[in-house]
């Protein structure tokens, strides 16, 4: 099975988890975003709770945990978000 | 970016008179602006200040996409939104939002949803730091599922 490596950058709370803001996965070719976030939180389990809460992202919008990931080189953790 | 909306994040202090200004026109008889501003307590605590932390690209395209999509509202003139990052002292503005319309429905409604979605669906994040020297995340929301896609969810009632 072909595998790809995407990087995930981590934000806010799920950084001070992690103890990183920069991390990555490796996910097979048809990967979800479930299977993305099923990665990192074995890499992670620290960020097993706030990832159930958490979307993915690109730069440029949200990602539904059920979108194919495979020609993303870069994603984002988003937790809970607290603007304003 | 339209001619008819103004988005911006930035690390600036924000200036009310610039969104009153950018959206005042001629046909428009009701200008809201809303200033959202660090206050100096938090269930209980006291504040010294608020550092907002963002996914700046993520949040750049996302708010330009909201005022565009809200500025589509054919009663509306103007809109504009800027919210601030970094260190936000007791005081001081974290975000302002501006509509304009004819009637002043129109710009209240339009302000309203404009903050609304900011606090909702943009990737940024309030790390409250105490006087007691302490800090914590603020608790958010969680990005709605409506969300997860391209472009801006049809309005949610509210």
């Amino acid at each position: 099975m072909n595998f790809r490596r995407i990087a995930i950058e981590l934000h806010a709370h799920a950084a001070d988890l992690a103890g990183t803001r920069a991390t990555s996965v490796d996910v097979a070719q048809e990967a979800t975003g479930s299977d993305v976030k099923r990665a990192l939180v074995e890499r992670i389990p620290a960020l097993a709770g706030l990832v159930r809460a958490s979307a993915l992202a690109t730069d440029r919008e949200y990602l539904s945990d059920g979108t194919a990931v495979a020609g993303e080189e870069k994603l984002h953790l988003i937790p809970p978000v607290s603007g304003g | 970016m339209s001619a008819t909306a103004l988005s911006r994040i930035t690390t600036d202090p924000l200036d009310e008179a610039e969104l009153r200004a950018f959206v005042s026109t001629p046909e428009a008889g009701a200008v809201v602006v809303f200033s959202g501003v660090v206050r100096n307590h938090h269930e209980g605590k006291s504040v010294a200040r608020i550092q907002y932390w963002a996914a700046e690209d993520l949040a750049r395209n996302k708010l330009r996409e909201l005022v565009d999509h809200v500025a589509r509202n054919p009663n509306l003139a103007r809109v504009a939104a800027v919210h601030r990052l970094g260190k936000v002292e007791v005081g001081e503005a974290s975000v302002i939002v501006a509509a304009s319309a004819a009637h002043r429905d129109d710009a209240f409604l339009g302000a309203r949803r404009l903050i609304d979605r900011i606090k909702q669906i943009l990737p940024i994040w309030k790390h409250e730091q105490f006087t007691d020297g302490t800090a914590a995340w603020a608790p958010g929301f969680e990005v709605p599922e409506g969300e997860r896609g391209p472009g801006i969810a049809p309005e949610v009632a509210s």
